[in-house]
């Protein structure tokens, strides 16, 4: 049965055509596989068997009344989506406290858009709260665990979903990237985790943390696979007024092509102080794959990259502070009784939030107080606008961007939890590229000793998804990363939580 | 950390004669000021000025006043350290945050803002991590933003119109499912204005 968990989605999807598998099938595995395994990983908040196997059921019931017509690629296909991301009828906690009863009466968009292909929605899966934080131990709830070594973290703040998906525990999943959270835990776990271009999703059901930066993303074992949730999930949506209007391009049919004398670009910028040795290596061959793909390879600059974070952290925590003054324990939500109705608030979120969120808030809100304004969120945008320049004159020059996604693989289980800008490092190769709004993609490209996966991150234009995905797709074409999984060692676990204390 | 403070201090005015400093801008109590070059006042929220010293020199934050150290008995000594221009000086790099800590009535005035209730730990938590977070975001001041516009949104919004139809909504019921107070099919607050009936 386990073999079944492993399925890339494409490959599922063939088996499903031909016949040889049920969807039916297919939810079951990967549900037994949950029970057998997520008390380890930690991946899922919320499990929704039934509901699954009765959309696996009526997914092979289409199949089966429809033979003749062109069926979506993702009909019967199981998957995993983010807790901020609203799914109808099943509770959306965005990993706090303070949503902990609270059950969207709508889906989102993007979550609407998979349930008309027919896909499986096999539950909710953890997150940092309020998708701020880079390893997923800010959740609420509990920690996420690393399936490749249980003692390490998955990355965040979409760490439910990157690990569900390295794990077998779904077949893809939905994420969401406001600083680098899809892409930095595909890249810790070792999955293909794609961020598309401000305005490509909706956001319609997505609970707003940065609203500028927020897009949803998407997991999968491959690029193929990634491909084909991104196509379901594109496109203008009227209740969401920041979707773009633009043509969907058919990702799965884009992916074919070579990259002969395409031009790729290599800014100088990305190699800093500190980063692990394995990730430069591993990146740097992965830059000579692409050339021997027949890619030019162009040095670029990007000269405003390490302002990226300082900039991050003032606007993303301004527009958090703006957005999370909704929860007031009057609509739903915690609601903690106070003395009065300021009393009620303070309490209510005071209760409510973690630490991280908190924290961000106060931030946010110095930055956006009187006084304090122009020397910080508004410096904050200036640069932002020198960052977005940046991006414009190197993508002149070439047509793809190539980094590392994460400057070290998986680290410990609170190794960072107490230093917040040690986290915040972790997205130092993921935030300029979130600050510009353009599409970015991250995918294995090596191990280091300890067997922890490495991501390549692979940034293109404005809407030019297309191309970020057919250089990832000749990359995978070329290597055997992807086809490695990771060993599910529940013993070794035990023995490590044993020994701290 | 304190005595290698002034101690630092003291070395770079004998090395440096008075004759060379930069005149303190006008209104700017001694001790309030611990950066050189042009300055542009800030009100804080106390509504006390404090000042952020411009571009190349930015690192130099401002204070407010309930962040400055007392002064060392040496001022009343030594008039040279008492000139206004003294406390203009660059201080070397070594020292340049350490007077940038948030005091515990801006973490309050913050969370008052925000409306969130902190207990006495987090609200000393918030202090030395925001502080550390709002001097490492000072790095920003190193660029000369004055001509760049800033970006809010990285799309060319424009307003979307669509024609007044009554389309499908949430049901009441549903709306108010999670919410904790209802009545009558209304959300249930508590008194927000007091006052006679």
């Amino acid at each position: 049965m386990s073999e079944l968990a492993q399925l890339t989605i494409p490959e599922a999807r063939d088996l499903l055509r031909l016949g040889e598998l049920s969807s039916v099938e297919l939810t079951q595995a990967l549900l037994n596989r949950i029970l057998a395994h997520d008390n380890d990983i930690k991946a899922y908040l919320t499990l929704a068997p039934e509901l699954a196997l009765e959309q696996a059921a009526s997914a092979d019931q289409i199949r089966a009344s429809d033979k003749e017509q062109d069926l979506s690629p993702l009909l019967g296909i199981p998957l995993a989506i983010k807790d901020v991301i609203c799914v109808e009828g099943l509770p959306n906690t965005c990993g706090s406290r303070i949503l902990e009863n609270y059950v969207p009466p709508f889906s989102a968009t993007a979550v609407e858009k998979l349930r008309r292909a027919g896909a499986v929605v096999l539950g909710k899966t953890n997150t940092d709260e309020f998708a701020m934080g880079s390893s997923t131990e800010n959740s609420a709830y509990f920690a996420t665990h690393n399936p490749w070594d249980l003692s390490r973290v998955p990355g965040g703040s979409s760490g439910g979903s990157a690990a569900a998906v390295a794990a077998g525990l779904a077949l893809g999943a939905l994420g969401s990237d406001t600083g680098g959270s899809v892409r930095q835990p595909a890249s810790l776990c070792g999955v293909v985790g794609i961020k598309p271009t401000y305005g490509r999703v909706s956001r319609w059901g997505l609970v707003a943390f940065a609203s500028s930066l927020d897009q949803i993303g998407c997991f999968a074992r491959t690029v193929t696979g990634a491909a084909l949730l991104l196509g379901a999930i594109s496109g203008y949506d009227t209740r969401d007024s920041t979707s773009v209007n633009a043509p969907v391009p058919e990702y799965s049919q884009v992916l074919a092509g070579d990259i002969r004398g395409l031009r790729v670009g290599v800014p100088k910028e990305y190699a800093i102080e500190g980063m692990q040795p394995e990730v430069e290596d591993a990146v740097r061959a992965a830059v000579g794959t692409l050339a021997s793909l027949g890619a030019e390879i162009v040095d670029v600059s990007l000269p405003h990259t390490s302002y990226a974070l300082p900039v991050y952290y003032l606007v993303a925590p301004a527009e958090a502070s703006a957005n999370l003054a909704r929860y007031d324990g009057m609509r739903y939500g915690l609601s903690l009784e106070g003395l009065d109705l300021w009393d009620t608030y303070r309490q209510t979120r005071g209760q409510g939030f973690g630490p991280e969120v908190k924290r961000r808030i106060m931030l946010g809100t110095y930055a956006l107080s009187a006084g304090y304004y122009d020397a910080y969120y508004r410096k904050a945008s200036q640069v932002r606008t020198l960052i977005r320049e940046d991006f414009d004159q190197a993508l002149a020059k070439c047509d793809v961007l190539v980094t590392p996604t994460s400057p070290t693989t998986a680290f410990k289980l609170g190794e960072k939890v107490s230093d917040p800008i040690q986290m915040y490092l972790q997205d130092v190769f993921t935030l300029a590229l979130s600050l510009a709004g353009l599409p970015g993609i991250s995918l294995p490209c090596g191990f280091d000793p300890s067997g922890l996966p490495i991501g390549l991150q692979i940034m293109g234009g404005a809407f030019d998804e297309a191309t970020v995905l057919r250089v990832a797709h000749a990359y995978e074409s070329a290597t055997a990363w992807h086809r490695q999984t990771p060993t599910l060692q529940r013993q070794s676990y035990r023995k490590s939580t044993e020994a701290t204390p | 950390m304190n005595t290698s403070l002034y101690q630092k201090a003291f070395v770079f005015i004998i090395l440096n004669p008075k004759g060379v400093l930069p005149p303190c801008p006008q209104g700017q109590g001694r001790g309030r000021c611990f950066s050189a070059g042009p300055y542009y006042p800030l009100p804080t929220s106390r509504g006390d000025p404090t000042f952020v010293s411009q571009k190349n020199l930015g690192i130099g934050i401002g204070i407010t006043e309930r962040a400055v150290r007392p002064r060392p008995p040496l001022c009343n000594l030594l008039p040279v350290l008492s000139h206004p221009a003294f406390w203009c000086i660059m201080p070397p790099a070594s020292m340049r945050f350490e007077t940038m800590k948030l005091s515990l009535a801006q973490v309050e005035h913050v969370a008052q803002l925000a409306q969130l209730s902190l207990s006495d730990q987090e609200k000393e938590l918030f202090r030395e991590q925001l502080s550390s977070i709002l001097e490492y975001a000072q790095r920003l001041q190193e660029l000369d933003t004055s001509a760049i516009a800033p970006t809010a949104t990285v799309l060319p919004l424009e307003n979307v119109m669509r024609d007044d139809q009554i389309q499908p909504s949430l049901p009441q019921t549903d709306a108010l499912a999670n919410a904790p107070h209802t009545q009558d099919g209304y959300f249930r607050v508590p008194v927000v204005l007091e006052g006679d009936e």
